[in-house]
């Protein structure tokens, strides 16, 4: 079984986000890392790939982004994954990201998609689904568990309060959140210097039009100061949140 | 006569098979400090000064030790006496033979009654670092073993020296006047009623028994731990002369760091990436030969054990327990390897025998190689072991790990901005620029 | 060129999010001179489907197909493609949950329509046809522009008001033809927790940190939780000791909730916990430490101890309902 890892190239979480004229994000200063879920997703795949009896030949990742996401590719190949695949253009939007990766993928034989569900970045949580549905492959959402028993896989989806175990066939777009592995992988110092000898194909983009644009960004407004209640007269904070703001 | 050759020969080959072992572990050049070296050999090994820091026991194994190297000098006239069937060569010197003999018989009382108070502590009293979980069955009877060996050989020598006092006054053929000798003297009672025959039997009885004995103990000593009469020596001098707490440096992460720094740098072949050793140690090939010198150097005396805090807190870890693994399982690849199987003790690694919770326990605070009498470095193996998985298979504990990504992403071990760095600096007095 | 919204339903009943979704159609549809249509798919009774129409629903489809009792992707998306198709939607909306961004991403993909998802207000404009959401894990905002034909909005929850109107509403039935074997989802066991209000569900949640010392000290919490009908939470290191279940772990690697009201007691407020509950409305903490980040998120605070300040905020609260 061939498995294929989506990652995105996101500026670290604890970034604080600031923007050029409103409309660019300033790269200045950035540490970028792969996507948080993407790591997840990664880290459940090499999981599995260690399992002989899973049958796992190989871990591929993909990427749309220019030579500049680089380092973050070979972070995921240092990190286990054995090649990978990176579509040489700006991520303009997801439709268009997911057409992108389709084209690349529709060619090989692959078995598994592992998408993490939204990037740090968008929190769209759209990509994963529209590859699915460029490749007219079934998908699941929600994914916190995959495992593979006698060649079938087997998924946990989580539902409003609870989870449901399913089977599906292959090939199959598996959209991964929070559960699906304890915690991300990181790079041995021997896959560290393993990765830069594994490859890295690229491919042109084709020609797509993207069906959003962004207009512009803007920051939040700054909070307004925590109202403080005397501890001795508590009761307060209960007659503000009935009577002044009505929340209870 | 064939018997020592049979002996000499029967060691001189388990010796061989030691030595092998110890050869299997990684070429380490330790040739600096000489004079520091023997200084340090005289002090510790020859002076028994760490053997002190435990008055009771550190007192009673000086006398044993030293016990065992001045009575064996009495070995000289016995193996002399057997092969030229002579009787008492040296006691010709008289008067200088009289006080050397009594020098070895009070030696040989003092072994006695230090074994006796050393089987007393172990197996009466129960020491709890004699009682520890990695002490098994063949740990405690090989101790016990040893003990009882020396108490029966020192017997031997006590009774045979009675009894030929004995049989001089009889005026026995070979016996000649060379008095009684102080000690023995003490256990003639117990013998003067028996008959001549009697006598002559139990003298020659436990002359054979205790050159036998000796042939004997000396080809068990390889098989245990015993052979650190040997090898305590060698094992100090090529000690770690550097100051305890200082954990080596990797040349090959040198050199990672520096292409990390300047990626234009030459990028190593796929060949050179999967080095013949991997970072730290996974196996036996991986150790230093002194680490394996340092474990069959290993006493299983418990010392390090017992004052380790990680052990003291009811941790896993036991660094005794780390040595003896070390060597149970060097003893199993040699002999695999003598008998050119594929696969050695079964494919296991070093950690097979010993967990990743025993190791991470560690605190390198290095109470172990302080109370260690034979200067064994248990903390360098353990950093090892724990640098192969970290490096080789990022299987830190979670904590490490995310220590890791912090420290990669935001310049420090915490999930903070590295744009908040000079945060603290907002309420001081004075202005940082 | 009509609004079509989707409605999920939890075993035949909608939740305040099927509702807050009517409204915000029903408000789209004016901004765009049209009519908003529901599509409820499953068994819904035929009360449950004029409670729609209290919120703003003029025209319910209540479609149904016993392949569709489990949500198998592709027949979802291929179900409501059919009906936008059929009702030649312009705007197709979903909820921001689960089954929305399921399904929201591959509809985009076979009605050529570019998707807003996660959006907390009305489009700014509808040509050209912009909207609102938040982008940077909340650290930013985005306003985006969908220049395709057809539009996709998925709905952020707990971000739109409920309105009220005396509508009278059709009913619409249609038998969906589904090819059973196109289905290749199959459900194997169902888990699901029963009784307690569902902490992704609640509009308010009282949430214990660290700082309440040990998990006998949670009585008087769980005491004021049942007094304001809450949700019962907590922070990571909480879980992680075992001292409440996991299903009540909020922030970054647990749920992400946005209530109305959440009352942090004991809670440091780390970045990661903030993450899970920055999207409240109204956050209240209570900690000894005046220093405590959680006040710089909180609306209302009081420095104080737990143990003493909850029993006087139960006191409180049993004597306002008297």
């Amino acid at each position: 079984m061939k498995i294929l890892v989506c990652i995105s190239n996101v500026p670290d979480t604890t970034t604080k986000v600031k923007f050029i004229d409103n409309k660019k994000l300033d790269t200045n200063n950035i540490q970028w890392v792969i996507n948080p879920w993407d790591e997840l997703s990664l880290t459940r795949a090499l999981e599995l790939k260690d399992n002989a009896s899973n049958g796992i030949q190989s871990v591929t990742i993909a990427h749309v982004g220019l030579a500049g996401s680089e380092p973050t590719i070979r972070k995921a190949l240092a990190i286990g994954a054995d090649d990978a695949v990176r579509i040489n253009s700006e991520p303009l939007d997801a439709y268009y990201v997911a057409a992108q990766l389709s084209e690349v993928i529709k060619n090989e034989p692959f078995d598994m998609i592992l998408c993490g569900i939204e990037s740090s970045d968008h929190n769209g949580s759209t990509v994963g689904g529209m590859l699915a549905e460029f490749l007219s492959w079934p998908s699941v959402s929600a994914v916190s568990g995959v495992e593979i028993k006698d060649g079938q896989i087997f998924i946990s989806r989580d539902i409003d309060g609870g989870k449901e175990k399913l089977t599906i066939t292959t090939p199959v777009v598996a959209i991964v959140q929070k559960g699906i592995a304890k915690e991300p992988r990181i790079a041995a110092m021997r896959g560290i210097m393993m990765a830069r000898t594994k490859p890295i194909k690229i491919f042109e983009p084709v020609s797509i039009e993207p069906l959003t644009e962004l207009v512009s960004y803007e920051l939040p407004k700054p909070r307004a100061s925590c109202k403080f209640i005397d501890p001795d007269n508590a009761n307060q904070l209960i007659d503000l949140l009935q009577n002044e703001i009505k929340v209870i | 006569m064939i018997l020592l050759l049979a002996a000499v020969c029967f060691f001189y080959i388990n010796v061989k098979k030691i030595i092998n072992n110890i050869h299997l572990g990684r070429d380490l050049k330790i040739n600096d400090n000489k004079r520091k070296r023997w200084w340090l050999m005289f002090r510790v090994a020859i002076g028994q000064s760490k053997m002190t820091v435990r008055p009771v026991s550190g007192i009673m194994h000086i006398l044993v030790y030293a016990g065992f190297i001045i009575v064996n000098i009495e070995m000289l006239e016995i193996l002399i006496d057997g092969i030229f069937g002579t009787h008492r060569l040296f006691a010709f010197m008289s008067k200088y033979y009289y006080i050397l003999v009594s020098i070895f018989e009070f030696f040989a009382l003092a072994v006695l009654v230090g074994c006796l108070v050393f089987l007393i502590r172990r197996n009466v009293l129960r020491l709890k670092r004699f009682w520890s979980k990695e002490m098994t069955t063949w740990p405690r009877t090989d101790a016990n073993i040893i003990l009882i060996t020396e108490i029966v050989l020192m017997s031997a020598i006590l009774t045979m020296n009675a009894t030929d006092g004995i049989l001089q006054t009889r005026h026995e053929v070979h016996y000649a006047s060379v008095g009684s000798f102080p000690i023995s003297s003490i256990l003639q009672p117990l013998y003067v009623n028996l008959s001549t025959n009697t006598l002559l039997f139990i003298e020659r009885f436990c002359w054979w028994l205790h050159i036998i004995g000796v042939f004997a103990f000396l080809n068990y000593i390889p098989y245990s731990k015993h052979f650190h009469v040997f090898l305590a020596f060698p094992n100090v001098y090529y000690s770690k002369l550097h100051p305890k707490a200082e954990i080596d440096t990797m040349p090959s992460i040198t050199r990672e760091v520096k292409l990390m720094m300047d990626p234009s740098a030459i990028i190593p072949t796929v060949e050179e990436t999967t080095e013949q050793f991997p970072f730290g140690v996974k196996d036996i090939k991986d150790l230093t030969w002194k680490n394996i010198m340092d474990a069959y150097t290993c006493t299983e005396c418990g010392r390090c054990t017992s004052s380790c805090p990680a052990n003291i807190t009811g941790k896993k870890l036991s660094p005794r327990k780390i040595l003896m693994d070390i060597r149970d399982h060097a003893e199993i690849v040699g002999r695999d390897k003598a008998k050119k199987k594929e696969i050695l003790d079964g494919g296991k690694t070093l950690f097979d025998y010993i967990t990743p919770e025993e190791l991470w326990a560690c605190t390198t605070c290095n109470a172990c190689t302080q109370e260690c009498p034979v200067n064994i470095d248990h903390v360098s193996i353990i950093v090892n072991m724990r640098r192969y998985l970290v490096m080789e298979k990022a299987a830190g504990p979670g904590e490490l790990n995310s220590i890791f990504s912090n420290i990669e992403n935001n310049g420090a071990p915490w999930q903070f901005s590295p744009d908040d760095r000079l945060l603290w600096t907002n309420n001081l007095e004075m202005n940082i620029k | 060129m009509s609004v079509l919204v989707y409605t999920e339903n939890w075993d035949g009943k909608f939740k305040k999010t099927s509702f807050e979704l009517v409204s915000y159609a029903t408000k789209l549809a004016e901004m765009l001179n049209t009519t908003a249509t529901v599509l409820s798919i499953g068994q819904v009774d035929k009360a449950e489907l004029e409670n729609l129409g209290k919120h703003g629903a003029k025209k319910v489809i209540n479609a149904t197909n016993e392949h569709l009792n489990i949500l198998d992707n592709q027949a979802y998306t291929n179900a409501i493609a059919e009906v936008a198709k059929q009702e030649g939607a312009e705007v197709i909306m979903l909820s921001n949950n689960n089954t929305g961004k399921a399904i929201a991403p591959r509809l985009s993909v076979k009605l050529k329509a570019g998707i807003g998802s996660g959006v907390n207000r009305l489009p700014v404009s509808t040509n050209p046809f912009t909207v609102y959401k938040k982008a940077y894990s909340g650290n930013a905002f985005a306003t985006i522009q969908i220049k395709s034909e057809k539009k996709i909005i998925t709905l952020a929850q707990n971000s739109f008001e409920l309105i009220e109107t005396a509508n009278t509403v059709s009913i619409e039935n249609l038998t969906l033809q589904i090819d059973g074997s196109a289905v290749k989802t199959k459900v194997l066991d169902v888990q699901k927790q029963t009784g307690k209000i569902l902490l992704t569900d609640a509009e308010i949640v009282v949430s214990g940190g660290r700082g309440m010392k040990s998990p006998d000290n949670w009585g008087p919490l769980v005491e004021l939780a049942q007094l304001l009908g809450a949700a019962t939470a907590c922070s990571r290191p909480v879980s992680d000791e075992g001292w409440r279940p996991n299903e009540e772990h909020t922030g970054q690697t647990g749920k992400i909730i946005a209530p109305n009201l959440y009352i942090a007691i004991g809670i440091s407020g780390a970045t990661q916990h903030l993450a899970g509950i920055s999207s409240s409305k109204y956050i209240v903490a209570i900690n000894t430490d005046k220093d405590a980040p959680i006040f710089e998120a909180a609306n209302y605070g009081i420095v104080g101890d737990a143990l003493k300040v909850l029993p006087q905020l139960i006191d409180a609260v049993k004597k306002s309902k008297s």
